[in-house]
């Protein structure tokens, strides 16, 4: 909590100053108690079109996401059952079921004995954050992978997903944890928001209670850096404990969520 | 057959009430979702027509669910032999009749069943709607009267992303300064956490007792948190809670009817012993919204409009001081279009209003919808004059915590101005009695400013 300052004897600069200090809610604004001042009112309809855009952005598969890996093994390209940006808003039942050419070629490219990780991107509510964020998240996960030897497979490029689709990747896989980088609903003050859910063994019937979160990944929020430890300490938790969601003992409860913060579900 | 007709030539035929009631029902994605809806227009209308014909009393005692909330509606609604006798299409023109509001104040006012009021909603107009709706007051009391005639409340909703007690009561003191904030301050917490809880009640009450405003706090938490706040010795005014139309939902919600029980009679036995001498006769207050039985797959096959009458039923049984139904917050597989988050909104209003709860709303929308702020500002002045009880007071309209757009402290202002609305007449007494206020066209920043310093315990 901050400090309240003597604002009675400051200038109304000031006081917006100190406001703007402590929340980012668009308080004592200028203009008539009943309208906004033109410049607000642009400036409000600037940040909805950038969060409109931010949704409709449509999510580039073909995006180098191992730009950043020393990887030779080439991303898998899977879809779910929602084929059209509309379909996919409106019917997340389809954005959480593979189709069944994708399932087979996943299968195929996970033979052999079961990694220990499927790390998986998605555009979900906003490309824009996947494509921002998601190639030095990879890169940084891998690192951590690396470092604690645990084997991973190919990554997953997948269109129109939902959360749910963790539980396919996972039957599909085989994978100990799978990771689902995707982009979270914009805002207006952030449109590009990503998460990474992850789930240990995820099966068909689990819910958001088997599932943990790392939200908030963007430029004014949880650090790439920060965000790759968090999802490590994550699965190094999961490989022990054998379990994950509500029943993990978060490593660190400020950072640890299990229920999702938005929408994609 | 019972539920069939022929429409132009073509037969439509249905398999029973609950097929009647969700084909009748206007398109809605989440209808679709749930793969109830009707499957054309002509189908659509063909139920309307289905549903006309159908007797009240055969709908009354239809059930629609099997489940505890069934039983409460059961134990708390009995529809008179006068209404049971009609067809739906008779109620329907009875309701829209100018003398109907006297009958329903003296008679029927707690006697209307949710799935009747959703029934005839899908057989009116947009304009009967707000027509119908415009007639009925339910007025309540906390610390100042809701719901009176030439009357428009506004909830200031002054959220914080980390549970900033001094961001949360600055927004507030924002909307103070605009005459807004007398259906509540309430804050939906970050943070369920015991701790976070306690400090925001708080800090809204060290405010509102500073500033000797008749307005009441709440902190939007889960009820089991409230209560646990409240034992930690937080003063809680309004107890919140979320719920839906079967009980089902309400189980995903982690509430019971009983649990809901408890906590009403902890809380009263609470304000009983305030040292500020609480005087709230109404103090519960709760959020629907079309979908959110279907969001928790616990639809039961029935379309989510009768689902929201329920869950306003289920509110109804405590007694509320207000109802929120926080219409476009839950996205567009429920409700895709703005077309739809307009509609749905009149539907709430409206039913709620004939089953005698004190409705207001949350013009709403997400980015991921087809709406904009010029969609949302049309449904705010269709609700305002529909009679709706509050509207909400966002700053500048955007959530900073549940990133969605609302209504803002300007867009209530105007509505109020446009439509010749204040605010409830114990908050405007107040408004009148502050040097500060010069009416709502000329608000500074400084007074309430000076108050916040002590509210927080600035030297």
């Amino acid at each position: 909590m901050s400090e309240a300052p003597d604002v009675s004897r400051q200038s109304r600069d000031a006081l917006v100053d100190y406001v703007r200090a402590i929340t980012p809610a668009r308080l004592f604004l200028d203009g008539s108690a009943s309208s906004y001042t033109t410049s607000d009112l642009l400036r409000l309809r600037a940040d909805h079109a950038a969060a409109r855009d931010a949704v409709a952005q449509p999510f580039a598969t073909d995006v180098e996401w191992w730009r950043d890996v020393d990887s030779k093994d080439p991303p898998v390209h899977v879809r779910t059952l929602a084929r059209d940006h509309t379909t996919y808003l409106r019917r997340p039942d389809l954005g959480r079921r593979m189709d069944d050419d994708s399932r087979t070629r996943l299968a195929e490219r996970y033979a052999g004995p079961p990694r220990t990780l499927c790390v998986a991107v998605a555009g979900g509510l906003s490309a824009q954050a996947t494509h921002s964020y998601g190639p030095a998240l990879l890169a940084a996960i891998s690192q951590h992978a690396r470092r604690q030897t645990w084997t991973q497979g190919p990554l997953v490029v997948i269109d129109y997903a939902r959360v749910g689709l963790l539980n396919d990747l996972g039957i599909v896989t085989r994978a100990s944890v799978v990771v689902l980088l995707i982009g979270e609903r914009p805002g207006l003050a952030v449109a590009d928001s990503l998460s990474a859910y992850l789930a240990y063994r995820p099966r068909p019937t689990d819910t958001d209670a088997h599932r943990n979160l790392v939200a908030g990944i963007h430029e004014r929020g949880v650090s790439i850096a920060e965000a790759a430890e968090r999802v490590a300490d994550l699965i190094s938790g999961m490989l022990s404990a054998q379990r994950s969601g509500v029943a993990l003992k978060a490593p660190d409860r400020h950072y640890d969520r299990v229920l999702p913060p938005s929408d994609l579900g | 057959m019972r539920f069939r007709t022929t429409l132009r030539g073509e037969t439509f035929t249905f398999r029973d009430l609950r097929d009647v009631f969700a084909k009748a029902n206007e398109e809605k994605s989440g209808d679709q979702l749930a793969g109830i809806s009707a499957r054309n227009e002509k189908e659509r209308v063909a139920a309307k027509v289905v549903l006309a014909d159908q007797s009240v009393a055969d709908v009354v005692d239809y059930c629609f669910v099997d489940d505890d909330v069934s039983a409460l509606i059961a134990e708390t609604r009995r529809m008179p032999g006068s209404l049971r006798a009609l067809t739906f299409g008779e109620l329907r023109d009875y309701v829209l009749e100018p003398n109907f509001p006297t009958t329903w104040d003296r008679e029927f006012r707690h006697v209307v069943t949710p799935e009747v009021a959703a029934g005839l909603a899908k057989i009116m107009g947009t304009k009967d709607l707000v027509l119908a709706a415009s007639r009925l007051r339910v007025v309540t009391t906390c610390r100042n009267t809701q719901g009176a005639d030439g009357t428009l409340g506004v909830r200031v909703q002054p959220n914080h992303p980390t549970d900033d007690v001094h961001g949360v009561v600055l927004s507030a003191i924002d909307g103070l300064r605009h005459g807004c904030g007398d259906a509540m301050l309430g804050v939906n917490p970050a943070n369920d956490d015991v701790g976070s809880v306690v400090r925001l009640l708080r800090g809204l009450h060290d405010l509102i007792e500073h500033v000797a405003v008749p307005t009441q706090s709440c902190v939007l938490s889960h009820v089991t948190t409230q209560i646990a706040s409240l034992r930690r010795g937080a003063p809680v005014d309004l107890l919140f809670q979320s719920v839906a139309g079967t009980q089902g939902a309400n189980a995903s919600f982690g509430v019971t009817l009983e649990l809901l029980r408890e906590a009403r009679e902890e809380v009263a036995a609470h304000h009983a012993t305030r040292r500020d001498e609480f005087p709230g006769e109404h103090f519960m207050y709760f959020e629907t919204g079309q979908g959110t039985a279907l969001s928790a797959e616990a639809h039961e096959g029935v379309d989510q409009l009768t689902l929201e009458a329920r869950a306003q039923a289920v509110a109804g049984a405590f007694d509320p001081f207000l109802v929120n139904t926080v219409v476009g917050f839950i996205g567009p597989e429920y409700l895709a279009t703005a077309r739809q988050i307009t509609r749905a909104g009149l539907e709430d209003h409206f039913v709620g209003k004939l089953q005698g709860i004190p409705m207001g709303a949350d013009v709403c929308y997400t980015n991921h919808v087809d709406a904009d702020q010029n969609s949302n500002d049309e449904l705010m002045l269709l609700l305002a004059t529909a009679g709706c009880n509050f509207l909400m007071g966002v700053p500048a309209a955007d959530d900073v915590m549940l990133h969605y757009q609302s209504t803002s402290f300007q867009d209530v202002t105007a509505t109020r101005e446009i439509l010749r609305r204040g605010p409830a007449p114990e908050f405007s007494t107040w408004l009148e009695s502050q040097e500060w206020w010069r009416g709502p066209h000329t608000r500074s920043p400084r007074p309430l400013v000076g108050e916040l310093r002590r509210a927080l315990g600035a030297p």
